[in-house]
């Protein structure tokens, strides 16, 4: 496993970004967080293996749960029964 | 076994045909909507709205304003667009309802930030890891597991494939604070992947 040395801003950037993760960053940070993002290659590299994975995740669709496809199906019909509505 | 109905839907395998009997309120129809769309609707609630019950409700509440709409739909984008839209708008609508207020950034002192974790270079392609059903359980999980802010721009860019000024429109933000939660998101899944990702499990 190899580690990627990180510049002090890219490290300070990450740290930021890590830290508290329900907060909102305000208008100056997040200006100059994106100006980092849109230049740093190293965090574009970390974005770019996240968002392939993702995008094999995608093809991915969980099974309806069975019990809520008799329930919607009851909402779209209004109760009717096969071969009514024909 | 299948039951005798379900050998039937092929029946509506053309979408003008399924449309037409969705109009007419055929349960038959109705059923070929739902295995047609029904899966990837419901996975769209549920990660945007982080909880099994409220995804449930979402897409019960998109399909009956779908159906009640069916008679004036143009077919100027797909049956499957359309809905995707509905039941993203119906689950944005019940978090705007439920989301607690943002909490305001407080910059630390300089110097008193926690370092972060190293940046792992992750081995081969991750893309290769995708047909492990472990790693999509642990990719399921870490979703549903960050904060609403950041589940919520990830899902809608990374997963749904909207772009950056589509999902922020939708979330009603900048572009750029949509960018920083979308990489503050994919860092956050990058350190919870990261051990499957390069095999270095703990305890494995």
């Amino acid at each position: 496993m190899q580690t990627t040395v990180l510049s002090p801003e890219c490290e300070h950037i990450r740290a930021l970004l890590l830290r508290s993760p329900d907060t909102e960053p305000d208008a100056s940070l997040l200006q100059r967080i994106a100006e980092h993002l849109a230049t740093c290659p190293h965090c574009q590299a970390a974005e770019a293996d996240v968002t392939t994975l993702m995008a094999q995740y995608r093809l991915h669709e969980p099974p309806l749960p069975a019990h809520l496809e008799a329930r919607l199906l009851d909402c779209m019909c209004g109760g009717q029964k096969h071969g009514e509505g024909q | 076994m299948l039951k005798p109905w379900e050998t039937d839907l092929a029946v509506y395998s053309d979408e003008g045909e399924l449309l037409t009997g969705l109009r007419r309120r055929d349960r038959l129809a109705c059923t070929c909507l739902l295995k047609r769309f029904a899966p990837r609707l419901y996975r769209l609630a549920l990660q945007l709205t982080g909880s099994a019950d409220d995804a449930e409700d979402v897409l019960q509440e998109g399909l009956i304003q779908a159906c009640s709409k069916i008679d004036t739909f143009e077919g100027r984008s797909s049956l499957g667009s359309w809905l995707h839209r509905i039941v993203l708008n119906a689950a944005l609508m019940r978090l705007r309802r439920k989301s607690p207020p943002v909490v305001p950034w407080v910059e630390e002192p300089e110097g008193e930030t926690v370092a972060p974790p190293l940046l792992i270079d992750w081995t081969g392609d991750p893309g290769d890891h995708v047909l492990s059903q472990e790693l999509q359980a642990v990719l399921d999980r870490a979703i549903l597991a960050l904060p609403e802010t950041l589940r919520t721009a990830l899902v809608l860019r990374d997963i749904e494939g909207l772009s950056t000024e589509e999902a922020a429109t939708a979330l009603r933000i900048s572009e750029a604070a949509l960018k920083v939660r979308l990489h503050r998101a994919r860092l956050a899944l990058r350190a919870t992947l990261a051990p499957y990702v390069t095999g270095d499990q703990a305890g494995g």
